[in-house]
């Protein structure tokens, strides 16, 4: 039976949730506040915002059983501010947030549990306003692994960190934390879904584009490599023998399965197209073949293959960056073509992936989206414009990135040019022949 | 008042061990042992309550066998006991109607005992047989009415 | 096994069951009745009383949770329980004295029943039952299966099946109409009058266990009110059924409502009662007269805006002179608690809503210079109710962040100084 009274909870009189301990509840309406009213209005009021949060912080530590709710809420508050500030004076709140920082992300506290993802936003957005690279930001990282071997929980968080200090630490990061970078990517490309597939490979790929040969050397040694072409084969022979892969959720198998392979085959095409040897070196590894020369070609040609079945998932749906990695595909496909004669045999197929890629540049009214942290690239506030490290850098990235710089239609005439010169202008005409001529028409 | 077990169509042990229970219980009264029948309902509601609990559609079957067995023969015994503690209460107040009486507790044991009878019938009419109460039939409305009316306590 | 009319039990001993539980339930309350009168007012609580209590709140809760669970079903003995348990709610509640009194004048409080069990019944420990009272009539009022207008779709079948938890249930225009009939029948127009004034005037108000329980730790008050259940305490269970009374008889109710709040002297001179400050540093009768009757304002916001009354106007009119009156009462270590200024700033923020736009900049600023006032010293209940009320007030859709901006500082210093005054972090922690 229904009653059709308005909802009430439990107390009528107070008609209030009251359900944590009171500091706490005073927290969270300064946060409440401080959300609402933004960073203009945090801003004037910064110091007396931010002055009591020291003391807060550490008699909350002195007390056992509500410690862990105050920090959060300290840690909560810290982070609206970091993020309503500009690089500069965020970067004035480090003294304060760092400290804070080592013990909300250290699992060997109990308290972790409680503070970790507060804690893990708070570093995000520090790192990410910071104006250089710190000692203080660099000896942190070390904390990043046991969180993603532990459980995946935060995944999201944790990628973008990875992100941001690869752009941001460059080689110094890379020299120090490498292994740890390398444990977390071996952790995690295996066993996410293919809702956490797009993260982990946006943190690869940006490590590869940050590093285009120390990084996919980097990954090849630590096994990472190896594991996503594993994963994308073994994707690809589920197909051919008609079953489904057990990471798709209900829905239609065929579209879900393939996200995680298709980013993974977006990061290989990454490797053929900036990293030619690393990807050779790929295929001589034992576990992916026995390095004899048919084996390796058969690699090669299975990678082909993959690339061009899953070229029609790349970029699905709302996904900001589905041109470039379109133009990737396509790119890496050409670059592979004076490997072998055999790949010409697929020059069809290639062909008609280029088209598809320069029709979709050349359509009216396209223009290509901005890469990476699109939010702070392409937003008109103060961020955009500020001197924060990552910002710069990230630019800077992506301005130099092969996908970026290179002409797919250039680079397709160059590469064609130097598959003739390997194969012999026979087996070439021969190959050309054999493309249909609707195609090369609409490429000329 | 024997209930002979063999003539129902149980088909939990559990329903088989509460009906055994509540025979001997049922002897134990002939027998006018208030410790002993305090304890057998006692018992009795805490079985009952932990029956109730239970949300598998076998465990509610069983526990709605045990109740239509057990409604009349409880029913019964809760009004006898319970006219029995009203008559006492009367006497009761008049020795202790001064704030100053100190009490014997002669009718708690009685009152306890009423009070786990309430508690079983409340667990078998609310948990044990809800379809009961959807039974829309107009003679015992006719049959309740005028009992209703006559009510003068 | 239980398909209608094959039940393994005859209809008839259901209802002699209920007949019987009837009779005994209410020839056991007139025993404990006559038996705790003479107790009224004793120190300790007889044994045989406490079991007495706890055997009729048993014996009440059967017909209230059976009725629950089977509406239509239940018509039959609607009438007779509708009958007794109101006659039995008001005879247990009708030697309560005006608030704050407990018990009757001269008794000393009563044995074993202190907050949250307020108010205590006449005699006492008999709480429990006049909550499964209130819960019948609450849950009878407010049943849509006693509803015709409800069965109206269902014009075409003269029945129809309705899925319950409990398993289907018939429906048949005959079988509601009869209960709405009966219904009906029970709440009449001064019935429901007289209940209301019942609960406003005698179950609402505070009573000295609830104040004595507030001035000992007033945070441990106000967080343990907010978790009080209906079916813990009695004042608890009189809200809801307020809430019912307003909204199932909303058109002849709220008018009434409104015009008991329409006494503008009152409210202003319980006002001034406060800000003066009792003699002995009690809390006077008609601050906890008015107490109770925002606390219906409050929980009945729709249908009283249904009437006509204009919140904002009464708001800027007559409520925020009496908050500025008030506010300005000096501060004193042993002062009562600040009852009316608790409950004034609770409304604001329940009517939050109601308020028009033009005029929440000033109102939010006026609970800024509150947070303020309250950094430097204030009762912890009136704190915590302030928190709650400008959280209403920033945590909606249409707030003015342009005019906020430059009370930012201010409130955060006003957070802060409120931060300072708890005493200690509460360990405590409520769960949901």
């Amino acid at each position: 039976m229904s009653h059709t009274l308005p909802y009430y909870p439990i107390s009528l009189s107070t008609l209030s949730l009251v359900c944590t301990s009171l500091c706490p509840q005073v927290m969270d309406l300064l946060h409440l506040v401080l959300r609402v009213v933004g960073p203009e209005g945090v801003k004037p009021f910064v110091e007396v915002i931010v002055a009591p949060l020291g003391n807060l912080w550490h008699s909350a530590a002195t007390t056992d059983e509500t410690a862990p709710l105050l920090q959060k809420r300290v840690l909560n508050v810290l982070n609206v501010v970091t993020n309503a500030l500009s690089s500069e004076d965020a970067a004035r709140l480090h003294p304060l947030a760092l400290p804070m920082l080592v013990v909300a992300t250290d699992l060997k506290r109990p308290e972790a549990d409680y503070v970790l993802e507060d804690g893990l936003e708070l570093w995000a957005s520090t790192l990410l306003q910071a104006p250089a690279y710190s000692s203080d930001l660099h000896a942190l990282f070390a904390h990043l692994a046991p969180v993603l071997t532990r459980d995946l929980e935060f995944l999201q968080v944790a990628m973008q960190l990875v992100e941001a200090y690869v752009v941001m630490g460059a080689g110094t990061f890379l020299e120090t934390h490498a292994g740890a970078v390398t444990n977390i990517f071996d952790a995690t490309v295996a066993e996410v879904s293919d809702k956490g597939a797009p993260y982990v490979a946006a943190a690869i790929e940006t490590v590869l584009r940050r590093f285009p040969n120390e990084g996919a050397d980097m990954l090849r040694q630590g096994g990472i490599l190896s594991k996503l072409l594993a994963i994308v084969m073994e994707s690809d022979a589920d197909d051919r023998s008609g079953n489904s892969h057990g990471g798709g959720v209900g829905g239609a198998p065929s579209m879900m399965d393939h996200t995680i392979s298709t980013h993974y085959v977006c990061l290989l095409a990454r490797v053929a197209l900036t990293a030619p040897e690393q990807l050779r070196a790929l295929f001589h590894t034992p576990g992916v073949s026995d390095g004899s020369p048919p084996e390796v070609l058969a690699r090669l040609l299975q990678l082909v293959d993959v690339m061009l079945k899953r070229f029609k998932s790349v970029g699905g749906g709302s996904d900001p960056s589905g041109p470039w990695h379109r133009k990737l595909v396509a790119l890496a496909l050409v670059s592979l073509l004076p490997a072998d004669p055999n790949v010409l045999l697929r020059l069809d197929a290639i062909l008609s992936v280029c088209l598809d890629v320069l029709s979709e540049h050349q359509a009216p009214g396209f223009v290509m989206p901005s890469l990476g942290n699109s939010d702070r690239l392409s937003e008109g506030s103060d961020h955009s414009s500020a001197s924060d490290l990552y910002t710069t850098n990230l630019r800077a990235m992506l301005q130099g990135d092969s996908v970026q710089t290179l002409d797919l239609k250039v680079f397709l005439q160059q590469k064609m040019s130097e598959t003739q010169a390997t194969v012999g202008a026979e087996a070439f005409q021969g190959a050309l022949a054999a493309v249909d001529p609707i195609l090369m028409q609409q490429l000329q | 008042m024997f209930i002979p077990i063999r003539q129902l169509h149980l088909h939990d042990i559990i329903v088989d061990l509460v009906l055994m229970m509540w025979a001997a219980c049922l002897y134990d009264m002939r027998q006018s042992s208030d410790l002993a029948i305090a304890r057998a309902v006692y018992m009795l509601h805490r079985v009952l309550k932990e029956l109730s609990t239970k949300r598998l559609a076998r465990d509610r079957a069983a526990l709605a066998a045990v109740s239509v067995q057990l409604f009349p023969v409880l029913a019964e015994v809760w009004v006898a006991r319970s006219s029995q503690l009203l008559a006492a209460l009367g006497p009761w107040a008049a020795t202790h109607s001064s704030s100053a009486a100190v009490d014997d507790e002669a009718l708690v044991p009685l009152a306890e005992l009423v009070t786990h009878l309430i508690k079983c019938l409340y667990r078998i009419t609310l948990c044990g047989f809800p379809n009961t109460m959807q039974v829309q039939r107009r003679d015992y409305m006719i049959y309740s009415l005028p009992l209703l009316n006559q009510l003068t306590l | 096994m239980f398909q209608a009319g094959a039940t393994g039990i005859a209809p008839a001993d259901i209802a002699k069951f209920f007949e019987n539980l009837l009779a005994h339930e209410k020839s056991l309350l007139q025993a404990a009745v006559a038996c705790g009168a003479g107790q009224a007012g004793s120190v300790k609580q007889l044994p045989t009383l406490k079991q007495v209590a706890k055997l009729l709140y048993r014996l009440s809760l059967i017909p209230v949770e059976a009725q629950a669970q089977s509406p239509l079903p239940f018509r039959p003995f609607l009438g007779p329980f509708l009958a007794t348990f109101h006659d039995q709610l008001t005879g247990l509640y009708t030697d309560l004295p005006a608030p704050p009194g407990v018990a009757p004048a001269g008794a000393v409080s009563a044995s074993g029943v202190g907050y949250p069990s307020t108010p205590a019944t006449t005699p006492p420990s008999l709480e429990r039952t006049a909550i499964n009272a209130l819960a019948f009539l609450t849950n009878v009022l407010s049943c849509d299966e006693y509803k015709v207008e409800l069965l109206a779709h269902h014009a075409t079948s003269s029945s129809s099946r309705a899925v319950t938890a409990t398993g289907d249930q018939e429906m048949s225009a005959a079988a509601v109409s009869e209960a709405a009939g009966v219904v009906n029948g029970f709440f009449t127009l001064e019935r429901c009058q007289s209940l209301l004034d019942l609960c406003i005037h005698r179950l609402l108000p505070l009573r000295t266990p609830d104040l004595e329980e507030w001035e000992g730790d007033p945070e441990a008050y106000q967080l343990s009110h907010a978790s009080l259940t209906r079916e813990e305490s009695p004042r608890a269970a009189a809200e809801y059924f307020v809430v019912c009374l307003l909204y199932k008889r909303s058109d002849t109710l709220a008018p009434l409502l409104a015009q008991l709040l329409s006494d503008t002297a009152g409210l202003q001179a319980a006002a001034a009662a406060e800000a003066a400050g009792a003699p002995g540093g009690s809390v006077s009768a008609e601050v906890l007269t008015w107490d109770a009757r925002l606390l219906a304002a409050g929980l009945c916001a729709e249908p009283l805006a249904a009437t006509g009354l204009d919140f904002s106007a009464w708001f800027m009119n007559t409520l925020a002179p009496c908050l500025t009156v008030l506010a300005a009462a000096p501060a004193s270590a042993d002062a009562p608690p600040p009852v009316l200024r608790r409950r004034l700033l609770w409304l604001v923020g329940v009517w939050m809503g109601q308020m028009q736009e033009a005029i929440r900049p000033s109102l939010v600023e006026a609970l800024v210079q509150m947070l303020t006032a309250c950094a430097s010293g204030c009762n912890a209940a009136v704190s915590l109710t302030l928190l709650r009320t400008l959280n209403c007030a920033v945590d909606n859709w249409e707030f003015n962040v342009e005019a906020f901006l430059p009370l930012t500082g201010a409130t955060v210093t006003g957070l802060y100084g409120i931060l300072g005054t708890f005493s200690e972090l509460d360990a405590r922690l409520q769960v949901r």
